[in-house]
């Protein structure tokens, strides 16, 4: 364990690096998960935000980020412990009857769960990617939290004794104050306690500390009582782990067709569950945390939400059928009767100049686009019936007003055409995108 | 798990999520939709509402706890 000496070298040309590598420990002080990344900036001695955003950004682009920091959880020891939590951990599994194995078996069974609905959603159809989609979000926005969370230890790291970069106030600093607990406690098991480094001309450090102010004596450390320990809550962790089981198990029976669920029904369950969880906290344990993870469950369930029930998550985009910006203007009865298909982009269907013969009372058009834009523009004069659907995109029907329903469809006469003559007969569709119709 | 005095941010805040969770669920089985634009901006006002009312409520404890403190 260091003292605050080894860094406070009062008129040492401030950016020496300690000559005295600290052992690699997790550091207790400075610490937003378990310390792996102070103590692991600590024995590198530099600012452990550098090595919070290197996680961070290891964690978003492939989670390798993630990855190191629970090994260096499990396999780094504490600053005030011997022992490493794998080496703990394995210790007290041995032990016969504890509760250690009952952990392992849930979190065996969670991880089984997850990984098998993983394994059969990618096998079967589109649940696996959405799964884990969902489990990354939830991961990387802990992970976020938890690496941006302003920490309260942070000024432990300070070369300066803690409201250094404070300007004094006629020896009432009342910011130190606040952080004289942490520093005391640091100090409080050395034998030496750093005496108060003489006034020093003002310097910079190379955390962000602008140094010591001529005539400012930092207040002298008196040892505080540790704070008394909270009674840690798993609530939290156990409301988490309610949702992850259930989010699998529900993937699990709607991927094996045992019930048929809509999308947003399993997102929606997970949210339920997290929600009464961060509810039952009001009262007893402690679970704010987990908005972290109902936020980012809200925003898949709502993104959820737009897709159909009866949306079988084949896009189907028909390639065969064409791709790209397609017009087709038929002229006569039997060119229009012909169906018009396109696989991806806009199909435009310009009916203006189709002239209809005496003796024909209606003609059927039928068009369809796989994904993409269908435009049908029709003349001012005729009588117009339109069946149109979108199975997850929008109609914009002219005089037709338009609907919230992510999958939608209308069934009717197009408004604005004359009560007699012949009538075109409008079919169309689309998988996903939007059908248009209005009148030239 | 210990009973703790009552925590208004972790209720109202649990409230707001219970309610979004409700409205897509009955959603899932009604004509009723949640406007996609509206969900959003009605998360910040309720989280917003929970941590003002959180705050407010600790405050009011604080110094309602402090004041004799410094005297014993």
């Amino acid at each position: 364990m260091t003292t605050h000496s080894d860094y406070t070298q009062p008129g040492a040309p401030p950016p020496t690096p300690p000559a005295y590598r600290p052992p690699l420990r997790r550091s207790r002080q400075d610490r937003v998960i378990a310390g792996v990344a102070g103590g692991f900036a600590r024995w590198l001695g530099i600012d452990p935000v550098i090595v919070r955003v290197i996680l961070v950004v290891l964690a978003v682009f492939g989670g390798s980020g993630l990855l190191l920091y629970v090994i260096g959880w499990l396999f780094i020891p504490d600053d005030d412990s011997p022992q490493s939590e794998a080496e703990r951990f394995i210790a007290r599994a041995q032990r016969p009857g504890s509760s250690t194995r009952t952990v392992l078996l849930v979190i065996a069974v969670v991880v089984g769960v997850i990984l098998f609905s993983a394994v059969v959603g990618s096998a079967f159809g589109n649940w696996g990617g959405f799964g884990s989609f969902l489990l990354l979000i939830a991961v990387g926005a802990l992970v976020l939290y938890l690496a941006t969370r302003p920490s309260s230890a942070m000024p432990q790291f300070s070369p300066v004794p803690a409201g250094g970069p404070m300007p004094p106030t006629d020896g009432e600093p009342s910011a130190p104050v606040a952080q004289q607990p942490m520093q005391s406690t640091a100090d409080a098991g050395t034998t030496a306690v750093a005496p108060p480094p003489p006034p020093a001309p003002p310097t910079a450090y190379a955390y962000g500390g602008s140094g010591s102010y001529p005539g400012y004596t930092p207040p002298i450390p008196t040892p505080m009582p540790p704070a008394p320990r909270q009674p840690r809550s798993y609530l939290g962790l156990a409301t988490l782990s309610i949702a992850i089981l259930v989010t699998g198990v529900l993937v699990s029976l709607d991927v094996t067709g045992v019930v048929d669920l809509a999308p947003v029904i399993v997102p929606g369950v997970a949210l339920l569950i997290l929600g009464a969880g961060i509810l039952v906290g009001a009262w007893v344990g402690k679970a704010r945390w987990l908005l972290w993870f109902a936020i980012p469950t809200l925003f898949v369930t709502m993104i959820a939400s737009f897709i159909p029930a009866n949306f079988d998550g084949r896009f189907d985009p028909n390639f065969g059928a064409g791709v790209g910006e397609k017009v087709e203007a038929p002229t006569t009865v039997l060119e229009a009767r012909e169906p018009f298909e396109l696989g991806v982009g806009q199909l435009q269907v310009d009916l203006t100049d189709l002239t209809i013969p005496e003796g024909v009372s209606t003609v059927p058009v039928e068009a369809t686009v796989g994904l993409g834009e269908l435009i049908v523009t029709v003349p001012d004069d005729v009588r117009v019936l339109v069946d149109a659907d979108s199975q997850l995109g929008e109609l914009r029907i002219e005089g037709v007003e338009r609907t919230n329903d992510p999958s939608p469809s209308f069934e009717g006469v197009l408004p604005g055409g004359p009560e007699t003559g012949p009538v075109l007969n409008l079919t169309l569709h689309t998988n996903v995108g939007a059908v248009e119709v209005s009148r030239a | 798990m210990r009973r703790h005095s009552l925590d208004v941010f972790s209720l109202l805040s649990g409230l707001v999520i219970v309610a979004f969770a409700v409205a897509y669920l009955v959603g899932a089985f009604t004509d009723f939709r949640l406007d996609g634009r509206l969900a959003f901006p009605l998360l910040l006002v309720g989280l917003g509402v929970a941590g003002l009312a959180g705050a407010l409520v600790a405050q009011r404890r604080s110094d309602r706890e402090l004041p004799s403190s410094p005297e014993q």
